[in-house]
């Protein structure tokens, strides 16, 4: 069944067919992977993904899953250069769909 | 117990959707439709693929039983006498799964899938479709027609591809249609 699963998140990550484009999608699952690993996710983080992509268009590509629904960004209260990334419900749902 | 009763179940439901895919292509594009024994779109492709990532070599035997019974079925037929459609139907049961395993050792694939990306999935594919041409051409030096047709394995090749590409997207475009639906 896992197999399966993976299967089905491999052919979800395939761009585009759908509202993110290739490379917004598969920034979600990436930080999503990120986020299994950590427990916690910074904008920091999301610049460091996409390897050969600078910092404003892996910025643009956050700022756009915020703008579909898909994550919050919110500072951090103990040190307020920081942002914190988070995974909205929508984002929770469907992840928890894609893999139960 | 449970898991030989799991696997049988995957191996019937992987046999069932082989034997409907490949009459919807049939339909779509004639399955035997370059030189009376290829098609430049085979839907069920996507199941060597799927059935070896899933339940590995169990692949094999369902795909012959799949093959098989296509051939007694009359759907696909090459003339007169089983023996021909039964040899490619062995042939070809093990060429795919068999390009698969070649291109997952190559892509260093892990037997979860947990690394499987979009760029392996394609390397997969191009191994399936790659090691099915193959055991087609082997299948046909065993039944003795040595003439290499260029036309003939590159149909067999592109029309595994592009099969196996469609279902692919055809279940991409589900998810997103299903995740759409539930986010409004």
């Amino acid at each position: 069944m896992q197999r399966l699963l993976n299967f089905l998140v491999s052919i979800r990550r395939l761009p585009p067919l759908s509202e993110l484009s290739g490379d917004e999608e598969r920034m979600l699952f990436e930080l999503r992977e990120l986020w299994e690993q950590r427990g916690t996710l910074t904008v920091a983080d999301a610049y460091d993904l996409a390897k050969g992509t600078s910092s404003i268009t892996s910025y643009r590509r956050l700022v756009a899953l915020k703008d579909k629904g898909l994550v919050d960004i919110t500072v951090m209260e103990d040190d307020r250069r920081k942002r914190k990334v988070h995974f909205t419900d929508t984002a929770e749902e469907l992840f928890s769909r894609l893999v139960p | 117990m449970k898991s030989a009763f799991n696997l049988l179940s995957q191996c019937s439901g992987l046999w069932l959707v082989y034997i409907a895919l490949y009459h919807l292509s049939d339909v779509v594009a004639s399955v035997q439709g370059v030189e009376g024994v290829a098609s430049v779109f085979f839907l069920p492709a996507f199941i060597r693929l799927l059935g070896f990532l899933i339940v590995g070599y169990w692949i094999i035997p369902t795909l012959f039983c799949a093959s098989a019974y296509l051939s007694m079925a009359g759907a696909y037929d090459l003339g007169p006498g089983l023996a021909p459609e039964l040899i490619i139907a062995a042939f070809t049961s093990v060429g795919g799964p068999f390009g698969v395993f070649i291109a997952s050792r190559f892509a260093k694939l892990k037997p979860s899938l947990s690394n499987l990306t979009p760029l392996r999935l394609l390397c997969l594919s191009v191994g399936c479709a790659a090691g099915n041409a193959i055991g087609h051409y082997l299948a046909w030096v065993v039944i003795g027609d040595h003439t290499f047709s260029a036309v003939r394995y590159f149909s067999i090749f592109f029309g595994d591809l592009v099969g196996t590409w469609a279902i692919i997207y055809l279940i991409k475009t589900a998810l997103t249609v299903y995740s759409r639906t539930f986010r409004s």
